[in-house]
């Protein structure tokens, strides 16, 4: 090895980024295996299926397993047409009104940084109030989605706005239309990006808790409609730990079905993502 | 759509071979006092040129005088562009291109565009080719295996990737992907190539080969091209002109056919810019 002062800064500035990473990962698997430590003894299908029973020490999930998956279909069903035509606008058309594009961009900044409880707030106010909707998975599913959109839009759009501009100009020099660029071109091609803001949308979906108190509730019956309030799981969590004695089982098991479920999504979603993506487009 | 009912039939490639029966005197596309405007940038003022159908005419000059964004003036791309204004007149036969009620997407079929770099889609070659076909309403598929393969041999591209149709576009060399692109815009039958430095981002092999392409295509199609390299355009080019910039605005200096413009130049900046004293 090399005993020239900038080599030696090197090998230096290598070791400090190796061990923050290492750092990082043993957080993150301490984390997961403290969850799978405690949670597993308590994961049997009965604890997946049945209500839960004696305020959660005892019985199952089955009924917030239900509400969570409802209220994030409800928010994911929003936020995907919404988002990803709010963000072909801003990439795509913007330019024609560029201080309105930077109107919107500055507002989804500032929403992306606003805590969950005002979300709450202002979910309970217009969704549950003013338009009647009540405690229920659809206010929750709405009011995730109000807290989802800044993040997927912004990253959707730095999607697109890191494709070459060259798809642009060749298409239209072919005499495509922007439609069919798009369909055919810049949404396949931006695939991975808009995965990434989905998958970071529902992970703030997933593991929200303030936001959803306030909107769908805390009930933990199984929803009979989308116009029932329910129980999500984080919250389930939240209870458990700590307004419950002797729950803790339950939580880490009901926490170790949170991560699960969000590591299904995801790698869900990116199959369904890259399949479609990969029949339009293929680099080299 | 308008532009699928517009959609002329492409003629077989063997029976292009033949020039078109062209009034050569006629102009083809003819501009008058072009000029382009970015935001509060002159970046082009009154271009008057006229182009004959079937020829190959070379912009010539140094950066930043206007030579590409006169080129993409004649197919409109400028509309991509914010707050680009063109005005002046240009005539491509009896269509008046800047009108608003231009619909340009036809008028980009008619006029097909290569790029200095090489920009295949990120598809399969077989799909580079058969997408801009499919989109202008040729959905046949044996219709479109035909149009692929001849496009692809008209190119010189056929006995390189025959067997390999479905791998991706991109993976290919520079001048093969310039190739595809070449073909990509010949696949739509247009009449006007309009060509930004073609061969400029290529190895000189490569860069011979498109040479040699674009010289195959003369008569058949009418080529504006963009070049720095004075030799290619003394050696492929009908009629030269030489952009200039001045002040910030570039300008048109001189037109003139191949041969007066390299041995009796009108203006002196030409003659300088040919014998390299100045450029």
């Amino acid at each position: 090895m090399s005993n020239h002062p900038q080599a030696i800064q090197d090998v230096f500035a290598k070791g400090i980024t190796c061990s923050v990473a290492i750092f990082l990962m043993c957080v993150f698997f301490w984390l997961l295996g403290d969850i799978a430590l405690h949670g597993l003894s308590g994961l049997t299908w009965e604890f997946l299926t049945t209500s839960p029973m004696n305020a959660g020490r005892e019985g199952g999930i089955g009924p917030i397993l239900v509400s969570t998956l409802l209220i994030l279909l409800v928010c994911m069903t929003a936020v995907l047409p919404i988002g990803l035509g709010t963000a072909i606008l801003l990439s795509e058309f913007s330019h024609q009104f560029e201080w309105a594009g930077n109107l919107i961009r500055r507002s989804l900044d500032v929403l992306a940084g606003v805590p969950s409880i005002v979300f709450g707030l202002f979910g309970n106010a217009f969704f549950c109030v003013t338009l009647g909707l009540g405690f229920s998975i659809v206010s929750g599913g709405l009011t995730l989605a109000c807290m989802v959109l800044p993040i997927f839009i912004r990253s959707t759009e730095e999607g697109f706005r890191g494709l070459p501009a060259d798809y642009r100009f060749s298409t239209a020099a072919l005499g495509l239309s922007q439609t069919s660029t798009l369909v055919s071109l810049l949404i396949p091609a931006a695939m991975p990006a808009l995965l990434a803001g989905f998958i970071l949308g529902l992970g703030r979906a997933i593991a929200e808790t303030a936001a959803l108190i306030f909107t769908s509730g805390y009930v933990d019956r199984m929803p009979a409609s989308l116009w029932d309030s329910g129980r999500a799981l984080s919250i389930h969590i939240y209870d458990l730990s700590m307004n419950v004695p002797g729950g803790d089982t339950n939580a880490y098991a009901s926490a170790l079905v949170l991560v699960t479920l969000l590591f299904m999504i995801n790698a869900g979603a990116q199959a369904i993502g890259h399949r479609w993506s990969s029949k339009k487009v293929i680099a080299a | 759509m308008s532009q699928q009912s517009a959609l002329p039939t492409p003629i077989p490639f063997e029976s292009q071979a033949a020039p078109l029966p062209t009034l050569m005197s006629a102009p083809f596309i003819s501009t008058d006092n072009v000029s382009v405007r970015y935001g509060s940038h002159q970046a082009l003022e009154d271009v008057s040129l006229s182009i004959r159908q079937g020829g190959i005419t070379a912009l010539v000059g140094p950066s930043g005088s206007g030579k590409t964004s006169f080129l993409t003036c004649l197919n409109r791309l400028t509309d991509l562009v914010p707050n680009c204004q063109v005005t002046g007149t240009i005539r491509f036969g009896n269509v008046d291109i800047l009108s608003p009620h231009t619909e340009v997407l036809p008028l980009r079929r008619r006029i097909g565009m290569i790029f200095q770099k090489p920009n295949p889609f990120p598809f399969s070659i077989r799909r580079n080719l058969a997408f801009p076909l499919k989109e202008h309403g040729i959905r046949d598929t044996a219709t479109i295996e035909t149009f692929i393969q001849q496009t692809l041999t008209r190119v010189g591209l056929w006995e390189e990737v025959r067997d390999r149709l479905d791998s991706p576009a991109q993976a290919l060399s520079g001048g093969q992907q310039q190739r595809l692109c070449i073909a990509r815009a010949l696949i739509l039958s247009p009449e006007v190539l309009l060509m930004d430095e073609p061969c400029s981002a290529l190895d000189p092999l490569s860069s011979g080969v498109v040479e040699d392409l674009i010289t195959s295509l003369r008569n058949r199609y009418t080529i504006i091209m963009v070049t720095h390299n004075l030799a290619q355009a003394r050696r492929i080019a009908d009629q030269v002109a030489l952009f200039w910039i001045q002040g910030q605005t570039g300008t048109l200096i001189e037109t003139q056919p191949t041969r007066d413009f390299f041995t009796r130049p009108q203006h002196i900046l030409t003659k300088e810019y040919i014998d390299g004293v100045r450029g």
